[in-house]
């Protein structure tokens, strides 16, 4: 059979359709056919030619058994030529053709993102066989470049040594999958007029004080808010993908930071590692070194200089137990507090600090517990007058030094055999192993409500656009609205800048700024306090945006939109004035927003959403647990200590444990 | 310089001693109690890892590059929990 014939055969079978049955069957066989046709050599035609013959056998029956054995011979025949006479050019620009429009159709459902599509070349790439070759090398393959990302942490000069990627502009860590860039002394001076110090004073009102300048500044670069913490490598200073992409050579005559560079309104600054020291007596001035990770919470709650939660320090111990504790925080109103303050001293509990010692314990544990919240007056005197004079942070100004230095009350029972255990392992029970911080329950946001009090109020915020508190439900206290987070953890903004509030030059969400805090490479922004405080702000505002109201679409007999017609606009604006036809519509709304990642109500979304993707990709076929060990990574060190480098040092043998634990200890 | 090579960290050695090894355990632990905001970083740095670079899944696009080492991926569904340790960890 000549291939003339051959095609003539293809050609009639391909053109046959005679009312079929499942039109896209024979859609998709007389493409197959067309491929088969258009192939550019005998033996590509040979292989889609036998994918074909089950297909032509259900499209049409006109042709016996011994036409397919015939054609297939002759295709056979034509490549153990090796020659193909057939219609080459035309052939292979069909071809191109072919593969031109394949591209395009590939690009066009990349940028529409067509689910659809995608599922379809997923599922043809899966009927594939697998070759066991090629699935070693792509886990080899991806084994080795998670390797990489992992260890890019490394020294490359002394690959025993990690420190963790900051970025020089935003001072922000740089994780593992991200890109790295790098920036030169020379490229980041041509920026001086987006990242300096002045530029940055006189857009903010304020003077920065030489040390919270000092410690943003790189050699070299004098003036520049930059980040000493980042590294340094052969091509220039370590910066992220974002900054870089900002300070591109194309941008420079923009007048804004990067979005979340400290120029922009993130110069936080850390605790000075010195302070003044005043002598009460002689009043002679000295320094007094300070490490700000060893002062009790006790004495930090102590020290700040707004209160929004009275804080409840619970501990407990026994024999064979470390000791342990709970923070817990309450909504309170300084105001009422104030107002009570001289009758709560009549009583004899003129405190709002209060330290529970509960259950059993040993002697000793309650001898360290007393010793931990027994504070150095002269210690809170010195950090306090750091604040007042030093620190120009705005919540401690005008303030004066107290006479009289506050000290937490005791909640404790007597000393008795019900109450007291006897001592068994020692450095297991003199071990404090830290407080696990807790909010009322009552202060998180919830779906139906977010954190407003009611469903009528969330409505009403949700229509005129009026923003939750950043920290406290606020309720009948007043003015909660202007309470500052610096206030509040004054040892994790020492300088009273920073926060999520105020005004920046490149302007960015509150949600983004706190995400941006988060990532800050600063080990205060580690510590129990400010992620508890931060993340409960992050949780209002994530819950507040994510608010939906859903409506009946009549109300008392009247359409939804005819009631909305007849409320004017001045009702929505004042909240506070009653009126009867938006306390009518507020009757037919329903809010709900999303849940808050470690809720019930978290879990249940979690599990509709799983479901949700059962139903419409099937069963999951694997199921795997990621359970990363933080006892036993120094990975979390590179992270709670970006400015350090991690490297080995205790088995060195001639240390002895005791020196290494004495080490430790003034660690 | 001696004294600011004394106060680094360091890494665990699979060679040193039992005494050593409670030691260096111990001041993780402190740590970790310390920081628990360097805790989570550090495990979102592991799951960024997983999920790009053994699972082959791309987080912009939402959609997987290729195969990784299950295989190519058409769907995955991570749940992020903490429980009586605090330690984070997903399924």
């Amino acid at each position: 059979m000549s291939f003339e014939s051959f095609f003539f055969i293809l050609e009639n079978i391909s053109h046959h359709s005679k009312a079929p049955k499942q039109p896209q069957v024979h859609l998709h066989i007389d493409r197959s056919i067309r491929a088969v046709i258009d192939a550019d050599s005998p033996h590509r035609m040979i292989e889609l030619y036998s994918g074909l013959r089950k297909g032509l056998k259900t499209k049409l029956r006109l042709y016996d058994q011994s036409t397919f054995d015939s054609c297939d011979k002759a295709l056979r025949a034509a490549a153990a030529k090796k020659v193909w006479d057939g219609k080459t050019s035309n052939q292979k620009a069909a071809r191109r053709k072919q593969k031109a429009e394949q591209l395009k159709l590939k690009r066009s459902s990349r940028n529409s993102n067509e689910v659809s599509n995608d599922l379809e070349k997923d599922r043809s790439r899966k009927k594939q066989k697998p070759s066991m070759k090629r699935s070693i090398s792509v886990v080899e393959t991806a084994i080795k470049n998670s390797k990489i990302a992992l260890h890019n942490t490394k020294d490359p000069e002394n690959p025993t040594k990690h420190k963790s990627n900051v970025c020089i502009v935003c001072d922000c860590f740089i994780f593992s999958t991200d890109r790295i860039c790098t920036i030169t002394k020379a490229q980041l001076k041509v920026h001086r007029h987006r990242l300096g110090v002045h530029e940055y004073e006189a857009f903010h009102g304020v003077s920065l004080c030489s040390e919270l300048v000092r410690q943003y500044h790189v050699r070299g670069c004098t003036n520049l808010l930059l980040s000493p913490r980042a590294k340094r490598l052969r091509q220039g200073w370590m910066i992220c993908g974002s900054c870089k992409r900002s300070l591109s050579h194309e941008k420079r005559s923009s007048t804004k930071p990067p979005k979340e560079s400290i120029a922009n309104g993130f110069v936080i600054g850390t605790f000075p590692s010195s302070i003044k020291r005043i002598n009460p007596i002689s009043r002679r001035q000295t320094r007094q070194d300070i490490d700000i990770a060893t002062l009790p919470s006790e004495l930090k709650a102590l020290l700040a200089p707004v209160r929004p939660y009275a804080y409840l320090f619970a501990y407990t111990g026994g024999s064979h137990k470390s000791i342990q504790g709970h923070v817990q925080c309450f909504e309170q109103s300084q105001e009422k507090i104030g107002g009570v303050v001289n009758h709560m001293y009549d009583m004899g509990v003129a405190n709002n600090l209060h330290v529970m010692l509960c259950g059993r314990m040993t002697p000793e544990q309650r001898k360290i517990i007393r010793k931990r919240v027994h504070f150095d007056t002269e210690l809170y005197l010195d950090i306090l007058n750091y604040f007042i004079t030093e620190s120009g942070h705005q919540a401690y100004k005008d303030l004066s030094l107290p006479e009289n230095f506050p000290r937490p009350t005791f909640v404790e029972d007597k000393e008795c055999a019900n109450n007291t255990d006897r001592e068994i392992d020692r450095d297991i029970e003199t071990t404090i192993e830290g407080g696990t911080y807790y909010f009322s329950s009552a202060q998180m946001p919830s779906p139906d409500k977010s954190s407003f009090e009611d469903t009528a109020k969330f409505a009403m915020a949700l229509f005129t656009g009026k923003k939750p508190t950043l920290l406290a439900v606020g309720g009948d206290y007043a003015n909660m609205k202007e309470l500052r987070v610096e206030d509040v953890l004054p040892f994790a903004f020492p300088y009273g800048m920073g926060g999520p509030g105020g005004r920046r030059r490149n302007p960015i969400s509150v949600e983004c700024t706190f995400q941006r805090i988060f990532r800050t490479a600063m080990p205060q922004l580690m510590e129990p306090e400010p992620v508890l405080f931060m993340g409960q702000m992050y949780n209002r505002q994530v819950s507040y945006r994510s608010g939906i109201i859903t409506c009946r679409s009549e109300v008392n007999g009247v359409s939804l939109a005819e009631t909305l017609a007849n409320i004017p606009s001045q009702h929505f604006s004042d909240p506070n004035a009653s009126n009867q036809s938006t306390e009518l519509l507020m009757k037919a709304v329903n809010t709900s927003c999303k849940s808050l990642g470690y809720t019930d109500q978290a879990a249940k979304s979690a599990r509709q959403r799983f479901f949700a993707m059962m139903d419409f990709m099937g069963l999951n076929s694997l199921f795997l647990t990621f359970s990363p060990c933080d006892l036993c990574s120094f990975r979390v060190r590179l992270f709670a200590h970006p400015d350090q480098w991690v490297r080995h040092l205790l088995s060195f043998q001639f240390f002895s444990v005791l020196e290494k634990k004495i080490m430790l200890h003034v660690y | 310089m001696f004294t600011d090579i004394l106060f680094q960290h360091s890494l665990p050695d699979l060679s040193c001693t039992q005494a050593d090894c409670i030691l260096d355990f111990n001041f993780r632990e402190k740590t970790r109690f310390n920081s628990p905001g360097a805790c989570s970083l550090e495990y979102m740095n592991g799951i960024k890892i997983i999920i790009e670079h053994l699972l082959n899944w791309d987080t912009v696009n939402q959609k997987s590059k290729g195969e990784g080492i299950l295989g190519t991926v058409e769907a995955f569904g991570p749940a992020h929990e903490e429980q009586g340790r605090k330690t984070l960890h997903s399924h």
